[in-house]
């Protein structure tokens, strides 16, 4: 991003991806979304090109995906899939959402509804989990703790010190070293996730 | 779903619907596919790994200009919007003229939007979806003894059947079944017990314009027919 390399630029490029999705999702790391972004800006435009054909989508492109990664990167589960294979999935999603955007059909179809993919969480804010609210206290306890288990782990963790440990979610943010909306937005995704397992079974 | 697929998207066809290429509404045939074939979903998982894996290759691309600032903006400006939507899922049992069909769930949601069906020929009706400008997309159902006489097309047909059975001369197909025709294909469609499928028919002529031909890669599915 400079013209000389800061010592943290210099060792994020040594970094994996999966490395560098962590150190952003857990510490907002600058220096490694620097290095992401050279990584795959020219892939994810590459790709914008492929499908769309249009020199100006691409670059808002790369600007959606990245942007989401930048903001997202506790979505990325490494149990699931590679980073490379997440980012790829992220920006055949966003382009084919942009190209849908600008010609109207009358049944409207969003990406996450065609590849309901175990990599891309969905994007939606979920607005029926208020995690001020949510209470575990109606479900056994062996049983939250059991599904927890099939959570990622920093999700698990979070559902755990607050629901288990009665911690709070400012204390929990300042336990993690994160910020304490990252903290936020880990234990509602947990939330989510925990809710489903819940009506499953 | 009770039944297990028999007849499933051909590989190159997953290869194009994990890339994005293809055309929304052969998209929600291979789609709603996958969702209830596990044999294929796996094929799905793998694939997208690959992509990843091969993605810096596939698409290199000659460029040179300065993509940086982009990222400057983004570190630059934090404060924008999530993007929301809202997830729906819609009831997947319906009533088809008075047969009990479980849709995939994406079929569900289309299908919950309101169709409009019409009669096409005796004993078949039909309701056309408009998911996108490349392909014709409908729900069809056949009632039971009833048959599509003879044809061909002018593009690619794809057809996933939703409930019931029905033949033509190169197979008989139920639940599930996913079956893919080209122009060169000429078949009959009969069905004893009665059908709801979905049909999706791309429409070649519309990959004349130099634009368009770059936005719709079903090019490539034509040539993997050609050299089949």
């Amino acid at each position: 991003m400079h013209a000389i390399n800061t010592p943290d630029e210099d060792s994020a490029q040594s970094l994996s991806d999966e490395s560098l999705l962590t150190k952003i999702a857990n510490h907002k790391d600058r220096a490694a979304f620097g290095a992401l972004f050279a990584r795959f800006s020219r892939r994810i435009f590459g790709l914008g090109m492929r499908l769309s054909g249009n020199e100006q989508l691409s670059k808002d492109l790369v600007q959606e995906v990245m942007l989401a990664v930048w903001q997202h990167s506790l979505r990325f589960n490494s149990d699931k899939g590679t980073a490379q294979s997440w980012i790829f999935a992220l920006s055949r999603n966003k382009c084919i959402d942009i190209l849908r955007k600008s010609n109207k059909h009358s049944i409207s179809v969003s990406s996450d509804q065609v590849w309901p993919d175990k990599l891309v969480e969905n994007e939606l804010v979920d607005e029926t989990v208020d995690v001020e609210k949510f209470s575990l206290m109606e479900f056994e306890v062996e049983r939250v703790k059991n599904l927890c288990d099939l959570l990622p782990i920093s999700q698990k963790k979070a559902i755990e010190i607050v629901y288990l440990h009665e911690v709070t979610h400012e204390d929990a943010a300042r336990e993690f070293d994160i910020p304490l909306g990252t903290f936020k937005s880990r234990l509602r995704l947990g939330l989510i996730k925990l809710r489903e397992l819940l009506k499953e079974k | 779903m009770t039944h297990t697929a028999r007849y499933h998207p051909e590989f190159i066809l997953l290869q194009e619907f994990v890339q994005g290429s293809l055309p929304m509404g052969i998209n929600v045939a291979v789609s709603s596919h996958v969702e209830a074939c596990l044999v294929c979903d796996q094929k799905v998982d793998k694939l997208l790994k690959e992509a990843g894996d091969n993605w810096q290759q596939h698409d290199a691309i000659e460029y040179t200009d300065d993509l940086t600032f982009i990222a400057d903006n983004i570190l630059n400006d934090d404060a924008l919007p999530i993007q929301s939507s809202i997830s729906s899922s819609a009831a997947r049992e319906v009533q088809i003229a008075g047969r009990a069909v479980r849709l995939p769930q994406l079929l569900a949601d289309i299908y919950s939007v309101g169709l409009t069906w019409k009669t096409v020929a005796k004993g078949i009706q039909q309701a056309l979806i408009d998911l996108d400008s490349q392909t014709v997309s409908k729900f069809v159902y056949m009632e039971p003894g009833s048959r599509v006489p003879r044809h061909s097309h002018m593009g690619n047909e794809f057809m996933l059947v939703l409930e019931g059975t029905l033949s033509d001369e190169f197979g008989d197909y139920q639940e599930l079944d996913f079956v893919a025709r080209d122009p060169q294909d000429t078949h009959a469609q009969t069905t004893e017990n009665g059908c709801v499928c979905l049909f999706i028919t791309d429409a070649p002529l519309r990959f004349s314009d130099g634009l368009l031909r770059l936005m719709n890669p079903i090019n490539s599915l034509q040539m993997w027919l050609k050299r089949r």
